[in-house]
């Protein structure tokens, strides 16, 4: 399948009359926006705001941040089986709106959601300090159920930035960028001397606030099956989850998945980028065995030479992880694992919950215990009524004169688990 | 009649929902890693693991919530059980519990444990 992403840079978001894209300025009419999200009766109003790069605000508590995308040709539409139509994605050309990003907040359950800073050290620690982002701030009606509050607001997210993308549909690209996917015999043909090198994604499906879906559908109940990597950047796979902050892969993170980009920035290079497998991360024993034999056969029936496999959250799926790896070298097929730490405030801990000899190529993402000192912001979108329990913060963690100790698994994206981020060791 | 699998926790929501379909000891007042000891207990006696004990995702110092399934019957002794079970115990004893939560944080840890063993890939 061939795609081609066309981004259209955006330097400035604007609320005001006419929704529209234009010089690089999405400008947004609240009330056209406001009308999309509240087609849901289990919202009762949404306030609006724009953060930008420096600014001294501080967004939380967190739920998702999606990139507005619109499908501008071809077959299928943004976030197929959920908001657009099932039909599939991944061919034509999508327009992206680069450099803006829709983020969500909400205290559905409170700790577990997180920290975006602007500016200060917290900045340095999310993807999304250099982001303009357009933030919506619900307020579910009265005795709305956690799920139900999850479900609406992980929906109103995504409607919001379809229907921004799509301002972008008939706009020029800054730049445009082509995707094109082999088949098997394709990729053999033309590269048969490159090794054949496939990719793992393991998605968080383990219950309320840990679930991710794949056109529409719960991963809890997928057996381990394939996707067309080109489907990834139409939103195939979408959040649903609130893991710690730090190793959450919001949607954004799987619209610009970086272990695909990669991967066809390599294709006939130095490698064949040959298959994506997605898999599951769910609590029952009997459900890992299953998955991660299946991930091992699809490996084998796919003839991979290695294979990348990367996480989402820690504890348990640290065990799906370890599973995945002793599973698919036991074919005799290397792999790299990319996950991260917790390591404890110190650094000397172990750093996972499961580890195997077999798991000898390990890429971090960082230690998500390690603590630093978020400063007094001017501007508090949200609430930080849960900062002291939200995950990485601890009790009395906000200091006299405003600054917040947290482990940086309170920030999004902080130890991310595909590699989105910066942090690594060597 | 069939035997139903047992259920272990110290999470009163959890106990309260799964009424029907476990076989519920609820270990009120238990700490996770006390949750823990008495699945090992079990374990030991060849009840075998169906859930993977250590929670996942949570806030730094874990959910002080726990629940476990293990099998209705007891056979020989699992190894695979016996070693995750260890294993979670090791990495639990490492954690230190000290944070006072407020009543709306303890109602969304139990919410969460509770929705962890709700439904699995298995219908």
């Amino acid at each position: 399948m061939k795609l081609t992403i066309g981004n259209i840079r955006i330097t400035n978001i604007v609320l005001g009359e006419q929704s529209k894209v234009e010089s690089g300025t999405l400008y947004v009419n609240p009330k056209e926006l406001e009308a999309v999200v509240l087609e849901d009766s289990n919202i009762v109003s949404v306030k609006f705001d724009v953060a930008k790069p420096g600014e001294s605000t501080r967004i939380t508590p967190v739920k998702d941040v999606i990139e507005p995308r619109t499908k501008a040709q071809g077959e299928g539409g943004m976030f197929p089986g959920v908001i657009a139509k099932v039909d599939t994605v991944g061919s034509g050309v999508t327009h992206v709106l680069k450099g803006a990003a829709v983020v969500t907040v909400g205290k559905i359950v409170g700790f577990q959601e997180g920290i975006i800073d602007m500016t200060g050290l917290g900045a340095e620690y999310t993807p999304f300090s250099k982001t303009i982002n357009l933030v919506m701030d619900f307020v579910p009606r009265d005795g709305l159920a956690a799920h139900d509050y999850e479900k609406s607001l992980r929906l109103a997210g995504l409607k919001a930035a379809s229907w921004l993308g799509g301002l972008g549909k008939n706009v020029k690209p800054d730049e445009e960028i082509v995707y094109d996917f082999s088949s098997v015999t394709e990729g053999i043909k033309k590269y048969p001397d490159l090794p054949r090198v496939g990719y793992v994604q393991m998605l968080q499906s383990q219950g309320l606030l840990h679930d991710t879906y794949v056109y529409g559908v719960d991963m809890k109940q997928s057996l381990t099956t394939m996707i067309c990597p080109t489907e990834v950047f139409d939103g195939a796979i979408i959040s649903g989850n609130c893991v710690s902050a730090c190793d959450k892969n919001t949607t954004y993170h799987h619209q610009n998945n970086p272990v695909v980009t990669d991967l066809f920035a390599r294709h006939g290079k130095d490698l064949n980028f040959a298959g994506m497998i997605i898999t599951n991360e769910n609590v029952y024993l009997a459900d890992k065995e299953r998955s991660s034999d299946w991930t091992a056969k699809l490996v084998a029936m796919m003839g991979f030479d290695g294979v990348i496999i990367s996480q989402e959250g820690f504890g348990n799926p640290d065990t799906d992880l370890i599973m995945n790896c002793k599973k698919v070298e036991a074919l005799g097929v290397d792999t790299v694992i990319i996950t991260d730490e917790y390591a404890g405030r110190d650094g000397t801990s172990q750093s996972l919950a499961d580890v195997d000899v077999s798991a000898n190529a390990v890429v971090t993402g960082g230690n998500a215990n390690q603590v630093i000192t978020l400063p007094k912001l001017d501007k508090v979108i949200g609430t930080q009524e849960y900062v002291d329990v939200i995950a990485g913060g601890f009790e009395n963690n906000v200091q006299a004169d405003g600054s917040i100790v947290v482990e940086i698994q309170a920030i999004i994206g902080a130890t991310n688990e595909m590699g989105f981020n910066k942090m690594s060791a060597r | 009649m069939i035997d139903i699998d047992k259920l272990l926790t110290n999470n009163p929501m959890a106990a309260e929902r799964y009424v029907s379909r476990f076989d519920i000891n609820l270990l009120r007042g238990y700490s996770v890693l006390g949750v823990l000891k008495e699945v090992r207990n079990l374990v030991h006696q060849g009840n075998r693991l169906l859930t993977h004990p250590v929670t996942s995702g949570t806030a730094p110092n874990g959910n002080p919530f726990c629940s476990v399934v293990v099998s209705a019957e007891a056979g020989s002794t699992d190894f695979n059980s016996v070693s995750i079970i260890e294993n979670s115990i090791a990495v639990r004893e490492k954690i230190s519990m000290n944070l006072k939560l407020p009543d709306t944080a303890i109602e969304d840890f139990m919410l969460i444990d509770c929705d962890m063993i709700a439904k699995g890939g298995t219908i």
